[in-house]
């Protein structure tokens, strides 16, 4: 085996977000708290009726939407940004709609981005629906190596035919809303959005990574290993240092499919004898794909710092498995640590053991 | 880290990196399986996915499954797989959209769907060899050094890294747990030829 990195004195230390419900840590909480959710029929496609997560300021008939969330973000990225600074970039498409023979929507998207912050390296992480905690758990590592001084982990993924046509055709989309840990969920809800996190050794702390874990269910392309055994794994990684007592509650994956919600609650159940209070924003944001491990790694930091979780929008009647940890009204965390869960396709799981500071 | 093993896919070569072994008597990625299925040595691999692989997945698993017969030692179960730079998935993009297009808008496919993300080729490769350490697809500059400070990721002994394009497949199969780091150089290919001499 080789040696877990350690992340001690690794922090986050700027957050910003693009899309629905604001661009700052604390109004978008707010959004959450208050049960507000971003879904409406796209103008921009034809859905046949069925409401995506969107960012109402973005144009309908503009530029490619992913870069309209790239230049969103910068606009409202609240301090300079250093040239050393290294991009980690997660996305599952990009701007896909640029994309041909000759251009990948994912770099265009990364050489974008890298030309608003004037950053001269970067990376991009594609782990499907994993990307987003994934390149924050590669950014960390490589500041605690000592191979980058500062990262700025974005993640960005905006509402496209592409996507929704392709979720469609796997018969994952829900006729209506997204009901994640509901015991009648019937598919998911797609969703936009571009959240960053600054990253360095010292500065002012917001937040950091107190865990870490990561597997492959090795089992289908598509479909995760319902027993969660893999993710068990995963989860059992990033709580290796803590006791899983002292756990406040988890953002869940949680995407209102049949399989995904599965599959986390048996790997949750298998790891907690008694589950902390569990939430998803998909109920609120729908799935934003490559943004969501950001977005849900920094809310974890709101969430630890309240001590509080939002209720989960959606829900009508909670899945057996998932019992009383799930709740349409907010609850209290008794601990101060936040996990977060994300998997995507290919069997991908990722794990990150949240703190506020 | 040091490589143990792994196998490079040419159009009309293939070799492994540790035995020297190669094939040439090949005309599809198809026939070199089969020639495969026949080596004495090779595992008990999960090749389900192959026929219905875009070329991409089929360039990685005939990769992976030369590299197990390479590295026979290897604790898969404790193996991350890695993608890294090469072509990415720009084609299957195209093809997917164009396939939806074409059907007048009504029926994407969701067979040439799960392709259009850059990391279904080494999940493919997770899960003919039952890897579990967890996996990604990266792209960084033209740098194998670049590459090797983004791993290891979650601790495993074992990483498999993978790049493909129209024209190559390199696999080279790194054990952690063994002094080192990976060698500079462009691209996994050139990496391969110039360490495997």
């Amino acid at each position: 085996m080789s040696e877990v990195v350690l992340l001690n004195d690794i922090f986050i230390t700027c957050t910003a977000f693009a899309g629905p419900f604001g661009s700052d840590l604390t109004t978008v909480a707010d959004a959450l708290f208050d049960r507000r959710t971003a879904f409406a029929v796209p103008e921009h496609f034809d859905s046949g009726g069925k409401v995506l997560g969107l960012d109402a300021d973005l144009k309908n008939s503009g530029p490619c939407r992913a870069l309209q969330l790239a230049h969103k973000l910068r606009a409202v990225y609240p301090q300079p940004v250093p040239p050393d600074t290294v991009l980690f970039l997660a996305t599952t498409v990009g701007a896909v709609e640029l994309t041909d023979n000759e251009h990948d929507g994912c770099q265009l998207l990364l050489a974008e981005l890298q030309k608003l912050f004037g950053i001269r390296s970067a990376v991009l992480v594609s782990a499907a629906c994993a990307s987003g905690q994934l390149a924050a758990q590669c950014a960390a590592q490589q500041l605690a190596r000592g191979t980058c001084r500062h990262a700025l982990v974005v993640g960005l993924d905006a509402a496209s035919e592409f996507v929704f046509s392709g979720f469609s055709a796997l018969g994952a989309v829900s006729p209506a809303v997204c009901r994640p840990y509901d015991a009648n969920r019937d598919g998911l809800t797609l969703g936009e959005a571009a959240a960053a996190v600054f990253m360095e050794r010292g500065g002012n702390a917001i937040g950091r990574i107190a865990g870490y874990g990561g597997s492959c269910d090795a089992a289908h392309i598509t479909a995760p290993d319902l027993t969660g055994r893999s993710l068990a794994a995963a989860l059992s990684m990033a709580l290796k240092n803590t006791d899983v007592a002292d756990i406040g509650g988890i953002i869940g994956h949680g995407t209102g499919t049949s399989y995904n919600d599965t599959a986390e609650l048996n790997a949750l159940k298998t790891v907690f004898p008694a589950l902390p209070p569990l939430y998803s924003l998909k109920g609120n944001f729908g799935h934003t794909l490559g943004a969501t491990g950001v977005l849900q790694l920094a809310l974890a930091l709101e969430f630890s710092r309240r001590r509080q979780l939002p209720g989960q929008c959606g829900l009508q009647t909670p899945d057996p498995l998932a019992g009383t940890a799930v709740a349409p009204e907010k609850r209290r965390c008794a601990g101060k640590q936040i996990l977060t869960v994300n998997a995507g396709f290919g069997g991908l799981n990722s794990v990150l053991l949240m703190e506020a500071l | 880290m040091k490589c143990i093993g792994g196998a490079l896919l040419l159009n009309n070569e293939a070799k492994t990196y540790r035995s020297k072994r190669s094939w040439c008597n090949f005309a599809s990625l198809n026939e070199l399986r089969l020639q495969l299925l026949k080596e004495p040595g090779m595992a008990q691999l999960d090749w389900e996915d192959f026929g219905r692989g875009a070329t991409p997945v089929r360039q990685i698993m005939l990769g992976a499954a030369l590299t197990a017969l390479d590295a026979p030692e290897t604790d898969w179960n404790n193996c991350s797989c890695i993608g890294w730079n090469g072509d990415g998935c720009k084609r299957e993009n195209v093809r997917y959209f164009a396939d939806y297009l074409d059907s007048g808008r009504s029926g994407g496919r969701g067979s040439l769907f799960v392709p259009t993300l850059p990391s279904i080729p080494v999940c493919e490769a997770a899960i003919m060899l039952g890897c579990h350490g967890g996996g990604a697809y990266f792209t960084t500059g033209r740098s194998t050094g670049q590459l090797g400070a983004l791993l290891p990721l979650n601790g495993e002994k074992y990483l498999l890294t993978g790049e493909i394009t129209a024209r190559w497949c390199a696999v080279m199969l790194w054990d952690t747990g063994i002094a080192g780091t990976i060698p500079e150089a462009e691209n996994l290919c050139e990496l391969f030829q110039r360490s495997a001499r």
